[in-house]
């Protein structure tokens, strides 16, 4: 798959952590439905063993909803390695873009002076990988909604952040 | 040449095709409407709905080509100038100084008709904000609480602080975009809002 390349992105990658990640948090409900699924239908099995009927129509059910629960799995996760791939930030001279989104595409370009706050953040989930989401917002709502790059790596979140407010220091001072 | 050619509605137009993505938003209540017809053994009733299809649709895209009709934008030396309104007119002119942010964005129905949208934002209003489909999100510390549908119609123009040109070729979105953008750096010093 063609990964979208930028100078950015090039310098501070992308976590491919990010893409097993955001399958587990896509798929969390159907893994505690089939945890539930599979805890109940084992039981349930042993009882009902003595009649030959019954046992192959619940062993058909159990390999029925197993096949649909990996079909899942690997589509949320065929979906996360594409959103991975087009992912596309760069921090030009001038402005901040940053497009995603592979169906329905997105794309917000801020220029440096609007920028109110870079702030760094983990989740539950970024904690046990490891990862970081980087934050800018302008003073719209909007923007702090959209304006993120999130799946990087301790270092490249550092990077990103001193270099982001490196270049925000650089254009206010030049202003006043 | 986005310097030299004046830009406006005239240079970068909003395609015909637009009309039609009205119907197809509204697809969905359409589907459930025919697989209504489809149970029905009753031929009054299967008219009835039909016709309601036919007429809803043909009423949303009438709407919409009288907005675009009424529509019009023009980006001059100081200003970008949007004028809407089909009844009542309304027209607003943002320093380029205060455009906060650009965003260029495609939905489904968007990318089956090759079409386009560019939001220009800029920073009048907080709390709560309506995106182009009048979903209107409550913030709360700047995480979104919820989502309400509102309507299924897109924007075309501006509400609150946002502007929105929708169906425009994705070409014509990007060049839109890049002389928007060089406008903003060359008026950045006279800027009002943010830092």
């Amino acid at each position: 798959m063609q990964i979208a390349t930028s100078p950015t992105r090039t310098q501070f990658p992308l976590s491919t952590k990010k893409v097993l990640k955001k399958t587990i948090v896509g798929s969390i409900v159907w893994i505690v439905l089939f945890g539930f699924f599979v805890s109940f239908a084992g039981p349930m099995a042993f009882i009902l063993s003595m009649d030959p009927g019954l046992r192959a129509i619940v062993g058909s059910l159990f390999f029925i909803i197993t096949l649909f629960f990996v079909a899942i799995i690997v589509l949320t996760y065929l979906y996360q390695r594409w959103y991975y791939a087009v992912y596309f930030y760069d921090l030009t001279p001038d402005y901040i873009i940053i497009r995603k989104g592979p169906i329905t595409p997105r794309e917000i370009t801020i220029p440096y002076e609007r920028i109110q706050d870079v702030y760094v953040d983990q989740d539950l989930f970024d904690r046990f990988f490891g990862l970081y989401d980087v934050h800018l917002s302008s003073a719209t709502v909007s923007s702090g909604m959209q304006a993120h790059i999130d799946g990087v790596e301790k270092a490249a979140a550092d990077g990103l952040r001193a270099q982001l407010l490196e270049t925000v220091s650089r254009k206010i001072g030049r202003k006043s | 040449m986005p310097n030299t050619s004046p830009i406006n509605n005239a240079t970068y137009p909003v395609q015909k095709r637009w009309l039609f993505k009205q119907v197809l938003m509204s697809l969905p209540i359409f589907f459930v409407m025919i697989v209504f017809v489809v149970f029905q053994q009753e031929d009054a009733f299967v008219f009835l709905v039909l016709g309601m299809i036919i007429v809803g649709g043909g009423i949303n895209i009438l709407i919409a080509a009288l907005r675009v009709s009424c529509f019009s934008y023009d980006l001059d030396e100081k200003f970008l100038n949007i004028r809407q309104g089909v009844l009542s007119k309304q027209e607003r002119h943002i320093p380029y100084g205060v455009i906060q942010e650009i965003t260029i964005g495609q939905g489904i129905a968007d990318r089956v008709l090759g079409l386009a949208a560019i939001s220009i934002t800029n920073a009048s209003q907080s709390g709560s904000y309506n995106d182009a489909y009048g979903n209107s999100t409550t913030v709360w510390h700047g995480i979104p609480i919820s989502t309400r549908r509102k309507q299924s119609m897109e924007l075309l123009g501006f509400r609150g602080n946002l502007v929105h040109i929708p169906g425009l070729l994705p070409a014509h979105a990007e060049e839109l975009k890049t002389a928007l953008l060089a406008k903003m750096k060359e008026h950045e010093s006279d800027t009002g809002a943010g830092l």
